[in-house]
C-alpha cells in the first residue's frame, strides 16, 4: 500500500504492477489532472502533509473495510504543476469491478471534502483563484 | 502570559503568513485566541469573523485535532498550543 504525498511525478505503471495480487480480478486507476481553466497556465497545490498523509490512511483504511478491497494505493502530488499534469493517482484492488469502481469513488469523493490540499491557479508569475 | 502558535494555510497563509504567535491570558478559549490573532492582522476580523462569530467557512485544528466551531469556545489553551485554520480543501 502506497500512500503519499509528493512533488514528484508518479510512476503509475510502477504503483500497478506493485500492488496486483492473484486475488485481484479487477484494478481501477482515477488519475486526477489539471484542466486548463482559461487564463491559468498552472496550479500550485498546497498541503498540510502530516495531516493529509495521516486522513489518506483513514480513508484507504474506511475504503478497505468497507468495499472489501485487496489493495488501496493513493498518491498526491504538491507543488507547482503544469496543464495536463497529474495531481493524484488512486488504485484500488478488488476481487469484482463493483466494489473496486465503489471503493474509487469512494475515495476521491473523501479526499476531496476532507484532506487539506488547496489548489490555486497561476498564469506566469501571477496567482490567481483559489480553487473551490 | 502564554504563547499559542497560529498556522494558516491557503488563502489564510497568503493574507496573514503562515506562522504567528499571540499571547493570551491564561485560560483563553481558541475562539479568544483567534479573536486576539484577528485583531493583530489587517483585515484579520473581516476575513475570520462575521457579526462576532468565526465565519463557518473557517475549518479549525487545535494541536493537530479538527474542531469546530462550539469546541472553539469551551476548550482552553495553554503555552505552546498550535492552532491551525484553513479554507474549505480542494484537492484531488
Amino acid at each position: 500500500m502506497v500512500l503519499a504525498l509528493q512533488k514528484e511525478d508518479i510512476d503509475i505503471g510502477a504503483l500497478i504492477s506493485a500492488s496486483r495480487t492473484n486475488n485481484d480480478g479487477a484494478q481501477i486507476v482515477f488519475i486526477g489532472c489539471v484542466r486548463d481553466d482559461g487564463n491559468m497556465d498552472a496550479l500550485e497545490i498546497e498541503a498540510f502533509v502530516p495531516v493529509a498523509e495521516k486522513d489518506l490512511a483513514d480513508i484507504a483504511a474506511e475504503a478497505m473495510e468497507r468495499f472489501s478491497l485487496n489493495s488501496v494505493d493513493i498518491v498526491h502530488r504538491y507543488g507547482r504543476l503544469a496543464l495536463g499534469e497529474t495531481i493524484v493517482v488512486i488504485l484500488v484492488g478488488a476481487g469484482h469491478r463493483p466494489e473496486a469502481y465503489e471503493g474509487s469513488r469512494f475515495i476521491i469523493e473523501k479526499l476531496k471534502e476532507k484532506v487539506p490540499i488547496w489548489k490555486q491557479e497561476l498564469s506566469g508569475n501571477a496567482r490567481g483563484e483559489w480553487v473551490h | 502570559m502564554p504563547q499559542i502558535t497560529i498556522r494558516s494555510f491557503a488563502r489564510f497563509r497568503q493574507l496573514f503568513g503562515e506562522m504567528n504567535t499571540v499571547s493570551v491570558p491564561e485560560g483563553t478559549s481558541v475562539l479568544g485566541a483567534l479573536l486576539a490573532f484577528a485583531k493583530t492582522q489587517k483585515d484579520g476580523m473581516d476575513e475570520l469573523f462575521a457579526g462576532g462569530k468565526l465565519g463557518s467557512h473557517i475549518i479549525l485544528m487545535y494541536n493537530r485535532e479538527r474542531i469546530d466551531s462550539d469546541d472553539a469556545k469551551t476548550i482552553h489553551t495553554a503555552d505552546g498550543d498550535e492552532i491551525v485554520i484553513y479554507p474549505p480543501v480542494s484537492g484531488g
